[in-house]
């Protein structure tokens, strides 16, 4: 006992199990990707796409365009990665005739100019404050938190079984006088009338 | 090694029919992915997806500095407590005494108490028992590390919203829900020093009715042989503790939502052998040990409704019991046992209640009030052999409280958060406490802060009324006080990059702390003032689709201001490192995570060495996520460290575990 070696080491699993069983973890996902080709994606960019197609299949009171060719201004709150991941999405898109630029806001009075405005979870404790000075402006508010449109945001997503989906609170938008198109309503998973 | 054959062949044979069928599986279709721009809205609900990790978004709107611990990361650095959770974040450190496992933070772990000054909480429901204070973090902790969804660390005085016990940090423990769930879920795994743990849970939703259902069994036979020298003579077996360091876990969970309504019941109970022969107990004696067990119902409403108000109401009922038998030789025949009894018995309900609303479009205002009933706060001991009460001290109290804060936007970007709160306690002095903080986002990947708070413990009924030798009560205690004052600067970069600085100075009037008196006996006293001062700095990353991790750095000084003494167990310097890199398109993950604390000084004796600990961990996801597998090697690099002891033991340190492994499988019998 002089050495006061450690007589705590005791070791009650086999080195050779162990390797036996780290090799066949490495071995699973190798054999499932080289059959499959599968690409896994992130949320974020599936959910820019979205934000893209929701251009699409909405419309706008004619008095939010100055003039035929203004841009559609798709505003993304406090959220510097998220634009990175969006810029390349739509960079040389037009969605009939306008071309869509992507604005950096801070707040509900800077999003008043937007004409889609995304809210990530990170915001969602502000989402409320933010919904309540948007309410008159025709905003499409789109959010990503439990209670988003029950708190009077239009759209939200939700993440079912690793896959990306949305609600709709078609009350709230004809509300902010904005047409949501049936095509977009048909593929949502809830719609609030 | 004759219990391991049968899972060494379970083993193999899984490995084999997992890699069977995930080549037929995968075989089977896979969407290929289109490119987003021109994806049609069917397509794009049709791509599977990983998620984000939230930790990297800045909690920027917090009044204080909030560390968050997700599902994800505890699977893939495969921690197995709560306190292997803790012990990654930056500022804290973890000890253990072999019984319980104490929480330090920022410089502060008093010997002798019981994590009285974090308060943890599951699902916004005190965990904090109401007779030790106690917040238990270890295997103590009653609900499955594998139920919690997330961590929630929110650092400095949170007293406004909390009460007491809200002293250096809340620690708030969100649990999965039935849709996280999602049909059946069963786990298994086993690890080194015979330690094996199995679960069952499941989850349904049944239209507007939520149901979870979770049960763990947890058994360790721990180290057949413990070392300690302080023991070395041949009347109490070489120093050597032998089958005295097990450890058995029940819990049990159940969540039922509906609504806004949910009703959530909780049991854990815990047994632990103490080899330390702590309290004078004979050494190398397996009766000696504690059993502790924490149950409570707890029936939450939350609705917002209309007009921008938000309500929460909440009522529980607890009941906490602890039960230690401690072995001694009798004092009339040294050759006879005379076991000791010590028990403490916790009953208490209360109620809570929280509103919120804008007005004036720039303030939300948020206001509440709290009331707590100890119906039962007993404390006992007796011996056994012959039978001779000691102590059968019976206490009841109440709390009542109310509070109301204000976040109110200055201008773009300036927002102030300030509030006030009043305790009200029939068992002690009445305390009323304030906070306020500026919060500057002059762009939206910065924010500054600039925060003070002030937050309050009362002392507990152990601390008061608890009079066993060496043991002597002191009812005439007075709540302890801390004033915290902290700038924090937090920094996204666009590159996926966080930063965070802090500076904090707090200043301790009170504090309820253990000293030796007349000689032998150990008594409680509010001890003057206590100044600490520290600096925190936190980096986290990600890498697109790559690496991704964090690393913290703290350094601080905590001292008695009277006699300008270093506080013991206050180690000057944590380092905390966590990095995980995605393998084989995310379907694998190796995690690292290691931990450095510098020297430190125990209650008494020598310096307890500077400690660094290496975990490693490999989890894979296989059969489209349906089944988890994971590996970990614990202290990677088996480094012989100790722990500080506190006065209860001969050993001024106890021995921690050198290298171990654990094996884990989890399978989801759902649709995923």
């Amino acid at each position: 006992m002089a050495t006061g070696g450690p007589l705590v080491a005791v070791k009650y699993l086999r080195p050779k199990l162990v390797c036996s069983f780290c090799l066949g973890m490495v071995l699973l996902p190798c054999g499932g990707l080289r059959l499959s080709h599968a690409q896994s994606t992130s949320e974020y960019q599936v959910k820019a796409a979205y934000l893209y197609n929701f251009a699409k299949f909405v419309e706008w009171p004619a008095r939010e365009f100055p003039t035929p060719e203004a841009p559609i201004r798709l505003c993304i709150l406090n959220d510097r990665s998220f634009e990175t991941e969006l810029s390349p999405i739509v960079k040389g898109k037009t969605v009939a005739g306008r071309p869509v630029s992507v604005i950096s806001v801070q707040d509900g009075e800077q999003s008043r100019s937007c004409h889609i405005l995304f809210i990530n979870s990170s915001q969602s404790a502000r989402a409320r404050r933010i919904l309540e000075v948007l309410r008159p402006a025709s905003v499409l508010t789109v959010g990503e938190s439990p209670k988003f449109v029950e708190e009077g945001g239009i759209i939200n997503f939700i993440l079912q079984d690793d896959h990306v989906q949305f609600q709709v609170n078609h009350k709230a938008a004809n509300g902010a006088g904005l047409h949501i198109s049936s095509r977009l309503l048909s593929v949502a998973k809830l719609v609030i009338e | 090694m004759t219990l391991l054959a049968p899972l060494a062949a379970g083993a193999k044979f899984f490995v084999t029919a997992l890699i069977a069928t995930v080549i037929v599986a995968s075989a089977h279709a896979q969407i290929a992915t289109p490119d987003l721009s021109e994806a049609t809205l069917e397509q794009l609900g049709n791509i599977e997806v990983y998620s984000a990790s939230k930790h990297l978004q800045p909690a920027g709107d917090a009044p204080s500095s909030v560390t968050v611990i997700t599902i994800e990361e505890i699977q893939q650095h495969g921690y197995r407590t709560l306190a292997d959770i803790l012990q990654t974040v930056r500022g804290f450190f973890v000890t253990y005494d072999r019984t319980y496992t104490n929480i330090g933070v920022r410089g502060f772990a008093r010997p002798g108490d019981f994590n009285t000054r974090i308060l943890l909480l599951v699902d916004g429901h005190r965990l904090n028992n109401n007779i030790y204070d106690e917040a238990m973090t270890g295997t103590e902790f009653p609900v499955d590390i594998d139920l919690i969804q997330r961590v929630e660390i929110i650092r400095g005085p949170v007293s406004l919203l909390y009460g007491s016990n809200a002293f250096f940090a809340v620690v708030n423990i969100i649990t999965r829900q039935s849709h996280d769930v999602k049909g059946l879920e069963l786990s298994a795994d086993a690890g080194s020093f015979n330690t094996y743990q199995g679960r069952i849970s499941y989850g349904r939703d049944f239209h507007k009715l939520g149901l979870l259902l979770s049960g763990t069994f947890y058994g360790s036979r721990g180290h057949n042989r413990l070392f300690y020298p302080e023991f070395n003579v041949a009347s109490s077996n070489n120093g050597i503790a032998s089958h005295v360091d097990d450890d058995q876990v029940g819990s049990a969970v159940a969540t039922i939502s509906h609504g806004d309504f949910r009703l959530q019941g909780v049991y854990g109970t815990r047994e632990k052998g103490i080899p330390t022969a702590s309290y004078g107990t004979l050494f190398n004696n397996a009766g000696t040990r504690t059993t502790d067990s924490h149950e409570y119902v707890d029936l939450r409403y939350q609705h917002s409704f209309a007009d921008s108000w938000d309500l929460l109401v909440r009522i529980f009922y607890d009941r906490y019991t602890y039960r230690g038998i401690y072995m001694y030789a009798s004092a009339l025949d040294p050759a006879q046992i005379s076991p000791n009894v010590d028990m403490g018995d916790g009953k208490w309900w209360g109620t809570e209640v929280q509103v919120s609303k804008t007005v004036l479009e720039r303030n939300r205002i948020t206001a509440g009030s709290e009331y707590r009933d100890n119906l039962r706060q007993d404390q006992s001991n007796y011996n056994l052999n012959p039978f001779s009460l000691l102590l059968d001290g019976r206490q009841k109290s109440f709390v009542g409280a109310a509070y109301v804060q204000d976040e109110l936007t200055i201008t773009h970007g300036l927002s102030l958060n300030a509030g006030l709160r009043y305790d009200y306690y029939n068992a002690t002095q009445a305390s009323t406490d304030a906070r306020i903080a500026f919060i500057y986002r002059p762009w939206s990947e910065t924010a500054f802060k600039m925060m003070y708070g002030e937050a309050f413990r009362v002392p507990n009924v152990y601390e008061k009324y608890y009079s066993i030798p060496p043991n002597l009560p002191n009812p005439g205690l007075s709540p302890e006080r801390i004033r915290t004052t902290e700038l924090v600067w937090e920094q996204g970069f666009r590159n996926h990059l966080w930063l965070s600085a802090s500076a904090f100075y707090n200043r301790i009037n009170g504090l309820i702390t253990q000293e030796p008196f007349a000689g032998d006996s150990l008594i409680f006293r509010n001890k003057q003032k206590i100044g600490s001062a520290g600096l925190e700095f936190e980096v986290r990353g990600q890498l697109s689709r790559g690496l991704e991790g964090s690393a913290s750095y703290s350094v601080q000084k905590t001292e008695d201001e009277l006699s300008h003494e270093i506080l013991s167990n206050s180690p000057r310097n944590l380092v905390k490192l966590g990095l995980t890199q995605p393998l084989f398109n995310r379907k694998m993950f190796a995690s690292l995570n290691a931990q450095y604390r510098s020297r430190m000084q125990p209650l008494v004796g020598n310096s307890v060495s500077p400690v660094s600990v290496v975990n490693l961990t490999v989890l894979t996801h296989a059969l489209g996520k349906h089944l988890d597998l994971s590996g970990s090697v614990y202290n990677l690099l088996d480094r012989k460290y100790f722990d500080p002891a506190a006065g209860e033991t001969v050993q001024q340190q106890i021995q921690q575990d050198g290298r171990g492994f654990r094996l884990k499988m989890t399978w989801r019998l759902g649709d995923r």
